[in-house]
């Protein structure tokens, strides 16, 4: 699945990252505080979130993740977008709630970056 | 959609048993083994409690990462129908005791968010809300 594809399934809107839209994405993971991104983040991975803050936007970057979707209509302040264009970080924003989102997106064939926590994993 | 374990009825709902969500999540029941023949037809998956506040609402499925007892005092205080924890969360002690006193059923699954939030859907399970237009929160 590519992030044009990530877009039109989710009627997202491209805040920054419009060229790299042919991008190709192997799996996803929903993260809404730090801890989860940094236990869990992986490269080439798609990050679904409601956190915006440029800390965010710099974990994924050291952690190679492929995109950035802001879940339920939520928009980053002024500030993070700049930051997100110069990491070459793609941003697409979409009004699903973080269930829709990952639904619709698990339809189309997007999977987990992990299936399963084992026992022995930290959980984050 | 994939699955055949939900059922369509003629309102276009889908309900299905908290049993199936079990099943379709491989989860273990903690809280609740007596009410698995309950009726859930919307989900919705939150980290942040705020977020839990401001748009879960009566009768959906919570699915969280969050084990504290005050996930289930919010869950009671919003008539959500079940608690789900991804990850392999485990409850904290009072959490569980909350939760037995609620009456709030409380299941543990392995899959991570968005594998739990997928599967359900893929078996007809919507979100209880689907899009939001202005976020009621801002933080």
């Amino acid at each position: 699945m590519t992030l044009h594809d990530i877009v039109e399934t989710l009627d997202a809107l491209v805040l920054t990252g419009e060229d790299q839209l042919d991008r190709e994405v192997r799996s996803a993971f929903a993260a809404d505080v730090m801890s989860d991104l940094l236990a869990f983040g992986k490269a080439g991975s798609v990050l679904l979130t409601r956190m915006s803050s440029p800390q965010v936007i710099r974990t994924s970057d050291i952690l190679d993740i492929a995109a950035i979707v802001m879940v339920r209509g939520h928009v980053p302040s002024e500030h993070v977008l700049p930051l997100a264009g110069e990491l070459n970080i793609p941003i697409l924003a979409t009004k699903y709630v973080l269930y829709e989102a990952a639904g619709r997106l698990y339809g189309r064939g997007l999977r987990g970056l992990i299936e399963k926590v084992d026992s022995g994993q930290r959980a984050g | 959609m994939s699955g055949g374990r939900f059922r369509v009825f003629s309102s276009g709902k889908v309900i299905v048993l908290l049993r199936e969500v079990r099943n379709i999540l491989d989860a273990e029941v903690l809280v609740g083994e007596e009410k698995l023949d309950m009726n859930v037809k919307t989900a919705f998956g939150a980290d942040l409690m705020s977020d839990v506040l401001a748009y879960a609402v009566s009768g959906c499925l919570l699915l969280t990462g969050l084990t504290n007892a005050q996930v289930i005092r919010t869950a009671d205080v919003l008539d959500i129908a079940a608690i789900i924890l991804v990850r392999g969360k485990k409850p904290a002690p009072e959490t569980l005791r909350a939760a037995v006193e609620k009456g709030i059923p409380l299941l543990s699954t392995k899959y991570i968010l968005f594998e739990t939030a997928g599967r359900l859907y893929q078996n007809g399970i919507v979100g209880c809300v689907e899009k939001v237009d202005e976020p009621r929160v801002s933080l």
